[in-house]
């Protein structure tokens, strides 16, 4: 029995605490299910995640998938590397971003939900919990809905409801009526939307340290954030996907693509602990993307001081679309747009992301 | 059911009875007895089981059609803990707490009394004391019901406009992925409680047995020939479109199947592919766009 409940404590250390009640329970689920037929090591693994995943909020497979993480974790994670917090530009001071924190439990692939539940019960650095103190606005939305219609169609079956052109198709109808004439499919008109929608879009935001500075109020993290809320949101209308890198010295997923439109309410809290430390290394954002083979619609968020412009733009190069996004005046970033045919905005709170792609 | 013998109900250790009735028939038995409704859930059918055994609330995961609901009644048949052996719920979001716990109705109270057979209407929660309750599509409830379920599992108490009355249940329920439209998640405290069981689609030589089992049970004594090709395309289709992040339905499946067979049937000829791409075509439960992107999958299985 001791074994049992050794490996339980293990697990609940790792993850920071679970549920008290759903551990006693799997501790006597795993002696029921040992009456019942044999369990072996993997079994073992499954009737516990089987007990946790309801204090996890995931689905028992991902559950699953959590603990195994869990039990590779050998030092308990209090122990991540407090790195001293600086407000600087150009550095090469390493400290990990809260995609490095995550993807050290779950696979890099998990779904948002899962990387929320986890990122919840890390012990994160205090700049993170400074940064949930603040909220996200995405204010706006909707209106930039136009920007990305490509045509609009007439009527084909099962089309959603959320499609129809409410105007066009009414201004038809109300003609036909006048004309006393019978309306038919042709009344009915259809969005559809642009190419971008079926091709998953890479964000690669800077978290380092320099994006901690104010610009009118606020930091330029919580601009981006905003921006980014915003851009999520309207990717859920048109049924995108979206996938989030953090670089500042190093790069890693903070999820892979995955459609805002199921994931939203997890995205965003994942992006409420979005923190910034350390140095900046454009090129770890740029090597990782690309051997991950995104080479197009590629939206980058930074600074543009990077410790190694040169190599930053031997990386464009190869990209066909990197669109950049710039908190500050950078005649370097404008150049790394300009080689891959990709659009140069200044980052302000009521920038459009969405207008990059049309 | 009077007021006044739902206020002294006794408590029932539900755990206990079926850890008995568990011993009394042996675990082969029940499998046994499952394997005659539905195949390939030996391992869920013990997670269940194990689950109940220790008085644990037992939700099964899965998508649509691979068994949910017919596991959770066959389990509650064999266990036949009372007669009838289980009381079913089909959770819907506009459900109330009320649904749930019954009401006194104030009408017959006035006239014929509190102890009337009709002044209280019991709910499901309230009827099921001392069996199972079979819950399906749980995580449809909203927060409102959801805490009514909550204090019934938590202290086996159900409170009706002040009267107070014993219940003691074993929870079954049934779940959507929480992607699906219209589901509600459930809440943490509630989700805290449950043990919840991952139903998953067959293994591909399994899932053929299946199909041309259950094909074969639809068409019942209409004599038609099921080539077993058919049904091994099918379960590769199944597999190839899961992989794509199209779950198929296992009962979807297995009816196109017997549709294929029953319309060649009702032409004089043997079942060919085409009958089958036609039958899959009318009993997918998706829209236009997801319906051609099956299709490109089906055409695939069909030529390696």
């Amino acid at each position: 029995m001791n074994k049992v409940v050794e490996l339980l404590l293990a697990i609940s250390r790792c993850l920071g605490g679970v549920s008290t009640r759903s551990l006693i329970y799997a501790v006597a689920d795993v002696y029921a299910r040992s009456y019942l037929g044999d369990v072996d090591e993997k079994k073992l693994i499954e009737v516990i995640a089987q007990n946790l995943a309801g204090s996890l909020g995931a689905t028992p497979g991902e559950a699953r998938k959590i603990i195994e993480a869990a039990l590779l974790c050998t030092s308990p994670l209090a122990e991540a590397p407090p790195a001293p917090s600086l407000v600087a530009s150009v550095g090469s001071e390493k400290a990990p971003t809260l995609a490095h924190l995550v993807n050290r439990h779950v696979p890099v692939d998990a779904t948002p939900r899962a990387k929320l539940e986890v990122i919840r019960r890390l012990n994160l650095p205090a700049e993170a919990v400074d940064e949930l103190g603040g909220r996200i606005y995405a204010r706006g939305e909707g209106l930039a809905l136009k920007s990305a219609v490509r045509l609009v169609k007439r009527y084909y079956p099962n089309a959603s409801v959320t499609d129809v052109d409410i105007i066009r198709t009414a201004m038809s109808i109300s003609r036909k009526s006048l004309q006393g004439k019978p309306i038919s499919d042709e009344d009915f008109y259809l969005r559809e939307y642009t190419y971008i929608v079926d091709k998953p879009v890479y964000v690669a935001l800077d978290v380092s340290g320099s994006m901690k500075e104010y610009v009118g109020g606020v930091t330029k993290l919580r601009v981006a954030k905003n921006v980014l809320a915003r851009y999520l949101r309207q990717m859920a209308d048109l049924r995108g996907f979206v996938s989030l890198v953090l670089f500042n010295t190093e790069a890693d997923f903070l999820w892979m693509p995955y459609p805002p439109y199921k994931y939203l309410r997890e995205m965003l809290g994942i992006l409420k602990y979005v923190y910034a430390m350390g140095g900046t290394e454009l090129a770890s954002a740029l090597e990782l993307l690309h051997a991950n083979n995104a080479s197009r619609e590629v939206v980058v968020v930074s600074d543009g001081r990077t410790n190694d412009p040169e190599r930053v733009l031997q990386l464009a190069r190869r990209f066909r679309r990197i669109h950049v996004v710039a908190t500050e005046r950078s005649q370097f970033l404008r150049q790394v747009a300009k080689i891959t045919g990709g659009r140069y905005r200044e980052l302000t709170p009521a920038i459009d992301l969405l207008g990059l792609h049309s | 059911m009077r007021l006044s013998e739902l206020l002294q109900r006794q408590p029932v250790d539900i755990a206990k009875n079926i850890r008995d009735r568990v011993r009394r028939i042996g675990v082969d038995e029940i499998r046994n007895r499952v394997n005659k409704v539905l195949r390939g859930l030996d391992d869920v059918v013990l997670d269940v089981l194990s689950g109940l055994m220790i008085g644990r609330p037992v939700v099964l995961v899965g998508t649509v059609g691979l068994g949910k609901t017919t596991l959770a009644e066959a389990i509650a048949e064999i266990l036949a803990l009372s007669n009838p052996p289980y009381i079913e719920v089909a959770c819907h979001s506009h459900m109330t707490a009320v649904d749930l716990t019954g009401d006194i109705d104030i009408a017959v109270v006035l006239q014929a009394g509190f102890d009337h057979p009709l002044s209280y209407i019991p709910g499901p929660l309230v009827m099921a004391h001392g069996t199972v309750l079979v819950m399906d599509e749980i995580n449809r409830l909203n927060p409102y019901a959801q805490a009514a379920l909550l204090q019934a599992i938590q202290e086996h108490y159900v409170y009706i406009r002040g009267y107070r009355i014993r219940t003691d249940f074993a929870l079954v329920g049934t779940a959507n992925p929480s992607e699906y439209e219209g589901v509600y998640e459930l809440t943490e405290a509630l989700a805290d409680r449950l043990k919840f069981v991952e139903v998953k689609t067959p293994g591909r030589e399994l899932l053929r047995s299946i199909l041309l089992w259950k094909a074969r049970e639809a068409l019942g004594e209409l004599e038609v020939e099921i080539p077993p090709r058919l049904a091994d395309i099918l379960a590769k289709f199944a597999h190839e479109a899961e992989k794509a992040g199209y779950p198929q339905s296992v009962r979807s499946l297995s009816y196109a199947l017997a549709d294929a067979a029953a319309s060649a049937w009702s032409q004089r000829r043997d079942v060919e592919i085409r009958d089958l791409k036609k039958a899959l075509i009318l009993n997918l439960p998706h829209d236009q766009e997801t319906k051609n992107m099956l299709i490109t999958i089906f055409d695939k299985a069909i030529n390696e």
